[in-house]
């Protein structure tokens, strides 16, 4: 005996969405106000700051912006995987959803990189207030981008079998995923911007 | 016994002052107004009404449309 959770996939005629997308935009307004409180944190002892440690940071921006245009290309892969899957183009939506993948990974690669670089110089996240909020900024950040290459891939491994048995369930739950995807590439420019440029 | 008690009681306020160590407040508490603190405090503060601010108009516009929605719904829990 199974449970069918109604509207998982059809689209409700009250709210225009199936319960799945409304599901994740409650998610993504939870997330949003994780990011906020932060942001908010960054911004007080940015303010407050007398040691002028806080600021733009131009040496760091070509990483980082190398970094802006990987996630702004996966965003971007995601959101054709998605209108390959409408047209139908299976073969299309795996390809994509794997650079999708692969970008995301290259993405913390390089995160990686950057850590590495500043712990070898002695730069913890005890060492100033500046670092302190720089790691958990872009570490809880980052944690977002694991579980959503984590959820990518699931996606990608499980595909084929769903697309055979239930193509609209899997449409639904690729659309859920790249609103995901898309917000977590919001919140790095907003975070690219705050850390980097200004 | 109402002696003995308001004794005691000042004994301990007594207590409390002489062994009290000098306290300051911090620019914020104290209300320094050109504290960067204050000023970090006042800007935190705005920031995060503005996203919670984005965040309720999103709740609120969603509920707006789901009564929008609604209207052209037939209700299936209705009596016959």
């Amino acid at each position: 005996m199974s449970l069918e959770i109604p509207y998982a996939v059809c689209v409700r005629s009250d709210t225009g969405m199936n319960n799945a997308r409304l599901g994740l935009w409650l998610f993504l307004a939870s997330e949003a106000m994780l990011f906020g409180g932060l942001i908010s944190a960054y911004v007080f002892l940015r303010t407050g700051s007398a040691s002028g440690e806080f600021g733009s940071r131009l040496s760091e921006i070509p990483l980082a912006g190398f970094n802006t245009l990987v996630l702004l290309a996966s965003s971007a892969a995601i959101t054709f995987s998605v209108w390959s899957l409408r047209d139908k183009s299976f073969a299309r939506h795996r390809l994509l959803l794997g650079a999708t993948i692969l970008l995301g990974t290259l993405f913390l690669g390089v995160k990686w990189l950057d850590y590495s670089h500043k712990l070898s110089h002695g730069l913890y996240p005890a060492s100033s207030t500046y670092l302190a909020i720089y790691f958990t900024l872009t570490g809880v950040h980052a944690l977002h981008v694991i579980g959503g290459i984590a959820v990518n891939s699931y996606l990608w491994i499980t595909a084929r079998r769903l697309w055979k048995k239930e193509p609209e369930r899997l449409l639904s739950r690729l659309a859920a995923a790249a609103l995901y995807w898309n917000f977590v590439d919001a919140v790095w420019l907003v975070l690219f911007l705050l850390l980097y440029v200004f | 016994m109402k002696l003995l008690f308001i004794s005691r009681l000042a004994g301990l306020f007594a207590l409390l002052i002489a062994g009290q160590n000098m306290a300051f407040s911090c620019p914020v508490c104290f209300g320094a107004l050109d504290d960067p603190a204050t000023n970090g405090m006042a800007y935190a503060i705005i920031t995060l009404l503005g996203i919670t601010g984005g965040v309720l108009a999103g709740f609120v516009s969603f509920f707006l449309r789901l009564g929008r929605g609604s209207r052209g719904v037939p209700n299936e829990r209705s009596e016959p």
